[in-house]
């Protein structure tokens, strides 16, 4: 949840920087998902083995 | 590769693929903005879909307490961040609605028909080895 709120606000914060507004916000929860995605497929990997 | 795995990833493809041509068609009958937005739409319910089919790989196995608030937070992880990606667009009205929600809905009903057809190819895959098994066993 972290992850995916990090890169979401990265997002909104470099979309008023750059008046992009929405592209790099929904960039950044895409990426955010995809990352916390792989967060826990790496963690329960680790608890698993 | 286990048969899930691959059953997943043909899904996935099989949607990237319709969804392509989907896109061409609607870019050709309107314009690229609305191609674009159903793209959009079509990336996050692959993405949302994928997830599905990971979660539920990697919470297969033996059942524990942890296992089940991981489920719990990454199912409702997966709502928040579909509602989100979905919802801001139409919220700020950044680009269609129509052809986004199209794309985003397309996509569950492809995976669905795939996963449906893939699935029953699949069950019969792996129970032909084991009524080889046993004609052997009967044959010896």
């Amino acid at each position: 949840m972290f992850i995916i709120a990090a890169f979401t606000v990265g997002g909104y914060l470099l979309d008023g920087l750059f008046g992009t507004l929405p592209l790099l916000l929904l960039l950044g929860l895409v990426i955010g998902f995809a990352g916390a995605l792989y967060y826990l497929f790496v963690t329960l990997g680790k608890v698993g083995r | 590769m286990s048969a899930h795995w691959r059953l997943a990833a043909w899904g996935a493809a099989l949607t990237i693929s319709v969804s392509l041509v989907a896109a061409v068609v609607v870019g050709y009958y309107f314009d690229v903005m609305h191609a674009g937005a159903f793209l959009y739409g079509a990336a996050i319910g692959v993405l949302s879909f994928t997830s599905i089919a990971m979660t539920a790989a990697l919470l297969g196995g033996r059942i524990s307490s942890d296992r089940i608030v991981l489920g719990l937070a990454v199912y409702f992880g997966r709502l928040v961040f579909a509602a989100g990606a979905v919802g801001i667009p139409l919220y700020l009205g950044s680009w269609s609605a129509l052809p986004m929600l199209c794309g985003f809905a397309g996509v569950y009903v492809v995976e669905n028909l795939a996963l449906l057809f893939g699935a029953s190819k699949t069950a019969t895959t792996i129970r032909r080895p084991v009524s080889e098994r046993v004609e052997r066993r009967e044959g010896v």
